[in-house]
């Protein structure tokens, strides 16, 4: 035991005069009589007050209408009888379970590129603080946009008729009538790769510039190569970070909604999709609500896995 | 006499590593410039060449997108501030207090974070219909609020820790009362490192986009769902390309000012997340 | 082949280095023989962590050749050239247990999983660290990082191993274990060694030869006792903490040396001399060592003068006089001469106080270049 917390043990009231700011005042007012623990008790809660306004923010619009969303999702929209039917019914329509399947390919794909195309990059923008400092508005600018606007330019660069690269590759001789499959699944996975790559690379970046450039110079000495010392230290201790964006831009991609729309809104692909027209153009919002509930599980899930292998596997660093 | 040659053959690694990343960071920035570009041919109609280059399609911007950008800037701004009226009492009691359910609180307000915008937004939409929120200023600025809570406190939160209590401690055995203290010596201390994290959560509830899709209306139209409305129903319009060139000016502009204040590099490694 | 190999000779040719205009090295040549541990020794900033690191092959880009065995190596990429380096904050993967960082250079080396276990254990013996080998770097002390990291270094049987500031990362009270740990190390193994540091006395307890560096460029190489008692220049004699030191005229009287010290009548006489030192008649510095300095009362003036005959004579007071053991050390303004140290037995100064005026006499002095 060190000094400072047997000095407490043996003086309760050095307990309740470290935590009681104003113990001078309260002190000479109140009888050394009123026991610590009633004070401390008191002294919670006068803290506690103050975290109030947040938590009832937090409750009021985030705890309270997701417990709605659940409940009605356990209610027949008509009848108001509680049914299961509407989990039942979207997990058993193959059209649902196929959409449902397409989003995780899609948003495993977009993830598993990205984070392949941006390591390099991060790791380059990570040790030259020159070019880093230079060329960090092409990973910030975007981020700062609404995704809608990242939306127009996918859309000037891949549009049938009037998209710049239709237009050059019909310029160029190699195609002959413009190609609408940019517009469909591909043009999403370019849309959602782009914010992919640009999360990925803005996190990765952070990710290496906590790695110790110094442990690879290590590694070289030992008589590893410069690509072995990368692969062997600097990639393994950016793990956990690495796992962490993989998360976040998988989550974001399963419950992307306005890119598919914008795109490509007459074949759903994405399951967002779906819940948006059964929500709106199918007036069936429980329905809509039990399948938003699914997405969210399986986002949750997937971000949940993450941390359980952060947890496991990132203490090592 | 010159040793040390060991990297004097041509570098191919490093060559073809240099003009990956080259080449990637050319395209991620390629479609942004694309849309510059177009914003100012009149649209998409010649993006190919350098000539008609005009201010058409920025003089075609209607006054309902100006109408819209300013409620955005309204949203944003009345959401920021209203966070960290929020965020700065929860954040002291929960840094001072020391208290138990600190870890439980900070969960709480990552809840928005963590489930899905979409999820979120259908949510809030639920729960504003039967309050007569929905389509409103008032449900925009709340959800805004919602949302941003999570990154105010942890910023908040980090500040006060670097505030050593000794300073709020002294305050008070010259008389003040613990809120004054906190008034008068804290919160000037903390005002700088506010200021940067208001701004951050400012650009973040400017530029915030799928979840208002559900609570926005025809009453309450921010300017990124009355480009994603128009796109959908009318196709690419010239006004809405300008509109959007505009924006781009706005997120290079915050760019500056935040490389500016507090450097690129927080910048390339910051961790702050957006969806949508 | 216990511990390591006979490693080779190690020559350095007129190695130099600059980033972009600045010079941090300049025409640095020495050897180093098999087994030996050469230190360099120099304030920060003076360029002996650059010279480490560009024989390492961190730094590409340097002029001069450097050999092992008459073989040029400089051409190599460091992860080729067969050289250990320890780092001063000592580089431990952290994600690796101490075994998988000691058999490290031995996986890139594409050694057998057997042997690779068989010398893992052979190091972690050597370094006392047995049974720690499935811990991971956070999980042990800093002196036994210290020594993880070195055996890290020894492991793959380098031809030459490089020590950057070992002991700068410990506390003061463990540096001195873990000084002797390493020397002992070094001398069981034969290792061939450079050790950079700062600190004179880690350079003078553990080396067998010094490079005394300063602006980029070599002061004195030297052994360790050479370095203390006849440093080769100005910057040498106080780098290494040889107080008095006095700036003069070199005198040449025959075949005996002498220096007139500025303030002060008759030369004072010199025993030794460095050999950068100009003919007779220009600038020298003096470094006199305090045991050289003797002292007595006022009027005991003569048993001086018949104790230390040939000694010089001048006066002084005692500013300062303290007890250190076996001996004391008294600081004495010296006419016309300023402030000087003086070091004797216990029992010669006894009677002597703050205060007192004393005659003062040196008996001898070293001669060497100034430095500006």
């Amino acid at each position: 035991m060190d000094e400072p917390s047997e000095i407490e043990t043996v003086d309760g009231r050095a307990i309740a005069g470290r935590n009681h700011r104003s113990g001078i005042a309260v002190a000479s007012q109140e009888p050394v009589l009123q026991p610590a623990d009633a004070r401390r008790w008191r002294d919670r809660h006068f803290y506690r007050a103050f975290t109030l306004p947040a938590v009832s923010v937090a409750v009021g619009t985030t705890v309270l209408p997701l417990a709605l969303l659940l409940f009605w999702s356990l209610v027949d929209q008509r009848s108001g009888e509680p049914t299961l039917r509407y989990y039942v019914q979207s997990l058993a329509s193959p059209y649902f379970a196929r959409t449902l399947l397409t989003t995780i390919v899609m948003a495993a794909g977009v993830t598993a590129v990205s984070i392949v195309l941006a390591l390099p990059v991060a790791y380059v923008l990570a040790r030259h603080t020159l070019l880093r400092s230079v060329l960090v508005p092409v990973i910030s600018v975007p981020r700062m946009l609404p995704f809608v606007v990242i939306g127009y330019a996918i859309v000037l660069l891949l549009a049938p008729y009037t998209g710049v690269m239709n237009k050059s590759l019909i310029a160029a001789g190699i195609l002959s009538e413009p190609v609408f499959i940019l517009f469909g699944w591909p043009g999403q996975a370019i849309a959602f790769g782009y914010a992919g790559v640009v999360i990925a690379i803005a996190i990765l970046t952070g990710v290496f510039m906590t790695v110790d450039p110094q442990l690879e110079d290590a590694a070289v000495t030992l008589g590893a190569g410069r690509l072995k010392a990368v692969l062997t230290v600097s990639m393994p201790l950016a793990a956990p970070g690495t796992v962490a964006a993989a998360a976040l831009i998988f989550s974001t991609v399963v419950t992307s909604y306005a890119i598919p729309v914008m795109l490509n809104s007459r074949t759903p692909y994405m399951v967002s999709v779906l819940i948006y027209n059964n929500l709106y153009s199918l007036q069936e919002r429980h329905l809509a609500y039990a399948q938003a509930i699914i997405v969210t599980a399986l986002a949750v899930s997937v971000t949940t896995a993450a941390q359980f292998f952060l947890s496991r596997f990132g203490s090592r660093r | 006499m010159t040793g040390g040659g060991f990297r004097a053959g041509i570098p191919v690694g490093r060559l073809a590593l240099m003009a990956y990343v080259l080449l990637m960071l050319a395209l991620l920035a390629f479609p942004i410039g694309l849309l510059v570009v177009a914003s100012f041919q009149g649209g998409m109609k010649s993006t190919s060449g350098l000539d008609g280059w005009s201010l058409s399609a920025y003089a075609a911007v209607p006054p309902d997108y100006w109408g819209a950008l300013w409620f955005t800037v309204e949203c944003a701004f009345l959401a920021t501030a209203l966070v960290f009226v929020v965020a700065i009492p929860a954040a002291w009691g929960l840094v001072r207090g020391n208290l138990r359910e600190r870890r439980f609180v900070s969960a709480l307000v990552l809840l928005p974070d963590s489930v899905p915008s979409i999820t979120l937004g259908i949510a809030l939409l639920a729960l504003f219909v039967p309050l007569g929120l929905s389509n409103s200023f008032a449900g925009i600025v709340v959800a805004l609020t919602v949302t941003s809570l999570s990154l105010a406190l942890r910023f908040t939160e980090a500040l006060l820790e670097g505030v050593p209590e000794e300073l709020e401690q002294a305050a008070v055995t010259m008389g003040a009362s613990r809120v004054t203290a906190v008034v008068t010596v804290v919160l000037p201390l903390l005002a700088p490192g506010l200021a940067i994290a208001a701004l951050f959560i400012f650009v973040q509830n400017l530029v915030a986009f799928e979840l208002l899709l559900f609570i926005a209306g025809p009453r309450a139209t921010p300017i990124s769902v009355r480009l994603f409305t128009d796109i959908v129903d009318r196709g690419v319009l010239p006004q809405a390309i300008a509109m959007s060139a505009i924006l781009v000016y706005i997120g290079i502009a915050f760019h500056t000012l935040v490389a500016m204040t507090v450097g690129a590099r927080y910048l390339a490694g910051s961790t702050m997340s957006r969806k949508g | 082949m216990l511990y390591g190999r006979l490693g080779q000779k190690v020559q350095v040719r007129h190695l130099s280095k600059s980033f972009g205009k600045v010079s941090a090295l300049q025409d640095l040549s020495f050897d180093v023989e098999p087994g030996e541990l050469v230190a360099f020794l120099g304030p920060s900033g003076c360029g002996k962590t650059t010279a480490l690191k560009t024989i390492a092959g961190l730094l590409p880009g340097h002029g001069g050749e450097i050999s092992f065995g008459g073989e040029r190596i400089d051409h190599l990429p460091p992860n080729r050239r067969n050289i250990g380096l320890v780092f001063q904050n000592y580089s431990l993967f952290p994600h690796m247990t101490v075994n998988e960082n000691i058999g490290y250079g031995l996986r890139m080396r594409r050694w057998s999983a057997e042997r690779r276990m068989a010398r893992v254990r052979e190091m972690l013996a050597l370094a006392r660290l047995e049974g720690l080998g499935e811990r991971k770097p956070e999980q042990l002390s800093g002196g036994q990082q210290q020594r993880v990291a070195l055996v890290r270094a020894m492991a793959f049987m380098p031809d030459l191993l490089l020590l950057d500031e070992p002991l700068s990362n410990l506390d003061a009270g463990l540096r001195e274990d873990v000084r002797t740990d390493m020397r002992n190390i070094q001398r069981r193994t034969r290792q061939t060694t450079i050790l950079v540091t700062h600190d004179q006395e880690e350079a003078l307890v553990m080396s067998d030869r010094i490079v005394l560096m300063n602006q980029g460029r070599v002061e004195q190489i030297d052994s360790p006792e050479q370095l203390y008692s006849m440093p080769a220049t100005e910057f040498a004699a106080r780098f290494i903490g040889r107080g008095n030191i006095f700036h003069g005229a070199y005198l040449r009287d025959g075949d005996k040396d002498a220096v007139r010290i500025e303030g002060l009548d008759t030369p004072l006489p010199a025993s030794t001399r460095a050999p950068a030192v100009g003919p007779s008649g220009s600038p020298v510095a003096a470094c006199i060592q305090p045991e050289q300095i003797v002292v007595r009362a006022r009027n005991d003036i003569e048993t001086l003068k018949a104790h230390w005959p040939g000694a010089f004579i001048t006066t002084g007071k005692i500013v300062d006089i303290a007890f250190h053991g076996g001996s004391s050390v008294l600081h004495l303004d010296v006419e016309r001469a300023g402030l000087i140290k003086c070091r004797r037995p216990v029992a010669e100064v006894q009677g002597l106080c703050f205060g007192d005026r004393v005659v003062v006499g040196i008996l001898d002095c070293h001669l060497m270049p100034r430095s500006e």
